[in-house]
């Protein structure tokens, strides 16, 4: 009897007073994905150490290219014949091109006027493209039908034939090369915005946003095309690298960014020549910062995809 | 043997004996520790049951026996007799054999677990060449006949049905067929019924227990749904955090209740005529990451006691036929000290 | 029957597409403002024989007159001059159009063979020293840009090494093989001239290398992406529970399960595969249709490119829809 009775008072006294989540195992434990963006974080990195090195990467040609220059007394567009072809030295960390241009600056100076063109072209692009495929989607289907079928006629052209003619009808110019990248790649955002907008058009909160009054227009403006966004940013961050690699393809075909610029494409078309005597530089380090720079942004991309797309985690 | 493997005694009457079976995942967070020693011992041409909450390791006990855990999986110790050998020592090719021939499985989601591109007979036909060495021909005979066992009318229509060709309910009773084309002596069932309309269910079960009284087949039923088992099974095993808290035959862990955890789940699927109020055990299932030093349940017992924290109780027979691990374990709920 | 219709849909979904195409070549072509004249006539312009030439090439009718001119002489397959030869478009093709053809084709049998054996070994065997390796080299590949890799490569093989031949185009000076085909890998068996046979090969050694590396690895990384969610399914689980050969399971099984994505990707290569072949043709001075476009387009002359796009867009057009006979052949649950 005694017994029994100090058993209930236990239970009782234990029930009282403790609450669902103060106690220590009713928790989890060592879960990273709460807790504040900081562990957030921390959980990204452990998952995807590639991504985030990527991403430190391309902050570094960045940076590179905003405050280069500062550390560079070289001139990128002044040639000096006295210092023509000359290889990697402590003087010249990469070496000197045909005309003398210090190549080290001049890798520095590309990566402004690269990351200037992909920047811009990828915004412009993601912007039309997403209004392009939001308005394809939601107004019905015929209109969405011949939206379509153009772009199919668009994305029938090789990427690299469609640009080169463009490049070659309009002439080249760095100004050109923004126009051809954005024609080449709003087509796959207003695809990509378009699948979104279409699945998305089924779902309660549209329907709920049409009884409450809202005209069509508001609905997609402001209901379902920033819903439909987070595939463009993964987008936009591969897109970026692959960009920077047309532009470099258009300027060293001599379409792209003319000379004295100095562009990392146009700059190996310029040390091809050295290249077959031998002066293996000036076509060097160019190439490589557009390598790193596309890898980085691919790292960085597909990293972004992992944290969006929680299917692929 | 120790006190707490096998029926007291006859070792001949268990098809399969797990003993002590240990099984840690590898993930980026660290060590899970899925199985925390687990003993289990499946009675000839009987069907035992295996219950509990997601994640309390009664699909990763199903896999073990089978060795189809994920890379990230690692057995760290125990053994798993099956007619008198170890299967753990098994090497892979020895368990190709195995699989499908001694030991047959029947998934959940039937439809995902049927190949999409290959149609049924292909995919018996597989099966079917593999162990029995069977040609086109004579798979088709045999397939035939499995399909007629199973109860799918049409059965010449259907062999050259795609998987997405069929309802739900046909592609169980297609897993089921294939689970049992080679006579197997052990059928694991993983969660068969789970995600089935009711009537559905009610009648993949009745085939179920047919069949496998039919062909003479042990089987190893998995489910969280008591209810389920207690159609199906004679004997029944509950699982919690990994560990195995009672074991007996389904009229005892109903009648004679035994572990508080039981106790719980019981009151949460059977409502007594009185009751109001929807049971639930309080608390939430401990992390595996680091389990527990004492009992697994004690956090959310009702009845724990000072030892409970601190050593983890091993199974003890409280009854014949019926082991719990508990401290507190006694008849209705009473207390022993 | 449900496929003959199929197809013929397909077909004429195809119309559209093409005729788009031209329309856009035609509004790109329009926007020179390099003026067609300017060229052929030269520094002496006098005012009758510029208007006679203005007329000659149809530049005074309105645009939509040019344009109904324009199509019907594709139709025709006149796809007009090239002003720096001096021939008929469609003569320059049939010279420089096998060169990039044979190229790229060779390109695609590589990438193909290489990379689906790859991607399945780096798949099957996840996570050991060969899938890392592979998955780095993949993650580089798809980040070289084609015109240094190509250059690199003559640097190191040409210059260094002397074991490819010069970047001087598609044989040696002093060998010649009769033209039948246009392809040079099947002329010289034709003609049955070994030596000359294994010069061709050699030469397109490096320029293959430098068009397919990227390609390569996309596409083996797509095959092991989709073989690793296959052999992870519920169905190949099921495979291996009923005790099926390892064998069986990874290179039948899961290998048609995880085909088809590959196999839009190695339809779409055509494209891709021109594009890098462009650019290598000019860091290799092959003589192919790409580096007579380019030059062409350089020099002001557009014609060159514009007929060279339009095909290689059809081409590409009827590859997507070969892409989607073959899909809805493999998998039955696409409805036709």
């Amino acid at each position: 009897m005694r017994i029994l009775r100090r058993r209930k008072d236990q239970v009782a006294a234990v029930r009282g007073s403790e609450t669902v989540d103060s106690h220590p195992q009713e928790t989890d434990s060592g879960d990273d994905r709460r807790g504040g963006s900081w562990h957030f974080f921390i959980y990204v990195f452990r998952r995807n150490k590639l991504a985030v090195i990527g991403g430190l990467c391309l902050l570094f040609i960045v940076l590179m290219g905003l405050i280069g220059p500062l550390f560079t007394a070289y001139s990128p567009t002044k040639s000096d014949m006295k210092s023509a072809s000359l290889p990697p030295s402590a003087t010249h960390w990469m070496g000197t091109d045909a005309m003398g241009m210090d190549i080290f600056t001049r890798v520095i100076y590309a990566a402004r006027i690269d990351l200037y063109i992909a920047a811009i072209a990828v915004v412009l692009a993601a912007v039309i493209g997403s209004v392009y495929g939001a308005i394809s989607a939601f107004y019905g289907k015929v209109l969405d039908e011949v939206m379509m079928r153009f772009l199919d006629s668009f994305q029938a052209f090789p990427s690299i034939l469609l640009g080169l003619a463009i490049a070659a009808a309009l002439g080249p110019s760095l100004r050109n090369v923004i126009i051809v990248l954005v024609v080449v790649n709003v087509p796959m955002y207003a695809r990509l915005v378009r699948s979104q907008i279409l699945y998305l058009r089924e779902a309660p909160f549209v329907d709920a946003a049409r009884m409450v009054g809202n005209s069509n227009t508001r609905i997609m403006f402001r209901h379902l095309l920033p819903n439909s966004l987070s595939p463009v940013y993964v987008q936009a961050s591969l897109n970026v690298g692959w960009s920077v690699l047309m532009a470099a393809s258009l300027s060293f075909l001599g379409l792209g960014v003319q000379a004295p610029e100095p562009e990392w494409g146009l700059m190996v078309s310029q040390g091809a020549r050295q290249m077959v005597v031998g002066d293996w530089w000036s076509a060097f380090f160019p190439g490589l910062f557009i390598l790193l720079f596309v890898l980085s942004s691919n790292l960085l991309g597909d990293g972004l995809q992992d944290v969006f797309d929680p299917r692929r985690r | 043997m120790n006190e707490t493997s096998g029926f007291a005694g006859q070792a001949g009457e268990s098809l399969l004996s797990i003993a002590d079976l240990r099984v840690v995942f590898q993930t980026f967070l660290g060590t899970v520790h899925a199985l925390s020693g687990i003993d289990l011992d499946l009675r000839r041409s009987k069907i035992t049951g295996l219950a509990g909450e997601t994640g309390c390791g009664k699909s990763v006990t199903a896999k073990a026996i089978m060795r189809l855990l994920p890379h990230t999986a690692r057995i760290s110790g125990g053994r798993v007799m099956f007619t008198g050998v170890d299967l753990l020592a098994k090497t892979d090719k020895e368990m190709e054999d195995i699989r499908g021939k001694d030991i047959g499985m029947i998934f959940q989601n039937a439809r995902a677990a049927l190949n999409p591109l290959f149609t049924v007979e292909k995919q018996l036909f597989f099966l079917l060449r593999r162990h029995e060495r069977l040609n086109r021909a004579q798979a088709r005979k045999r397939s035939l006949e499995l399909l007629e066992a199973v109860r799918i009318g049409g059965a010449r229509r259907r062999l050259k049905c795609y998987p997405f060709e069929l309802s739900t309910g046909m592609c169980q009773r297609v897993m089921i067929a294939m689970g049992l084309a080679c006579h197997p002596k052990l059928l694991i069932a993983d969660e068969p019924t789970t995600g089935l309309d009711v009537t559905i269910q009610a009648q993949v079960l009745e085939l179920f227990k047919t069949l496998v009284y039919e062909f003479g087949s042990t089987a190893l039923l998995i489910t969280h749904d008591l209810g389920v088992i207690g159609e199906t099974c004679d004997y029944l095993g509950v699982m919690y955090g990994g560990k195995m808290v009672e074991f007996g035959t389904t009229e005892d862990l109903i009648e004679r209740t035994a572990h508080p955890y039981t106790q719980g789940l019981l009151r949460c699927s059977f409502a007594g005529e009185k009751d109001d109020a929807i049971h639930y055990i309080r608390g939430t299932v401990p992390s595996l990451l680091s389990p527990p030093k004492g009992c697994v349940f004690e956090a959310r017992c009702d009845v724990r006691g000072p030892s409970c924290p601190e050593v983890g109780p091993s199974m003890v027979e409280v009854a014949p036929e019926h082991r719990v691990a508990c401290f507190r374990a006694g008849g209705s709920g009473t207390p022993q000290e | 029957m449900k496929t003959a219709l199929f197809i013929l849909r397909r077909l004429l979904l195809m119309i559209p597409i093409v005729f788009g195409v031209l329309v856009i070549t035609f509004i790109i072509g329009r926007i020179i403002p390099a003026d067609p004249v300017a060229l052929l006539v030269g520094q002496e312009d006098d005012r009758a024989t510029v208007e006679r030439v203005r007329q000659e090439l149809g530049l005074d009718q309105p645009l939509w007159t040019q344009f109904y001119v324009y199509i019907r002489n594709f139709a025709r397959g006149d796809f007009g001059m090239c002003w720096s030869t001096r021939n008929p478009v469609v003569k320059d093709l049939a010279v420089f159009l096998p060169a990039t053809i044979e190229l790229v084709l060779v390109s695609m049998f590589f990438c193909i063979v290489l990379a689906v054996p790859l991607g399945v070994y780096a798949a099957v065997r996840k996570d050991t020293l060969g899938d890392h390796v592979s998955r780095v080299v993949s993650l580089f590949g798809v980040a070289i840009p084609s015109f240094w890799l190509g250059l690199l490569l003559i640097f190191v093989f040409f210059y260094l090494l002397r074991w490819a031949p010069p970047p001087m185009g598609r044989i040696g000076f002093r060998t010649s093989i009769d033209r039948v085909t246009g392809f040079y890998l099947v002329d010289s068996l034709l003609a049955g001239d070994l030596k000359a046979f294994g010069q061709t090969l050699s030469y397109l050694v490096l320029p293959v290398a430098a068009i397919s590396l990227r390609k390569l690895a996309q596409l083996t990384r797509l095959v092991r992406s989709t073989m690793i969610e296959a052999l992870s399914s519920d169905y190949i689980q099921t495979a291996r529970s009923h005790g099926l050969r390892n064998r069986l399971i990874n290179y039948r099984l899961a290998f048609k399960n995880a085909s088809l994505p590959p196999i839009t990707q190695i339809a779409d290569m055509f494209g891709d595969l021109v594009g890098g072949a462009v650019v290598i043709e000019l860091v290799f001075a092959w003589p192919g249709a790409g580096r007579w476009a380019v030059t062409s387009a350089l020099a002001g002359d557009f014609a060159p490119i514009q007929a060279f796009a339009v095909i290689c867009a059809v081409v590409r057009v009827i590859t997507f829809l070969i892409t989607d006979i073959m899909y809805a052949v493999i998998d039955k649950r696409i409805e036709y």
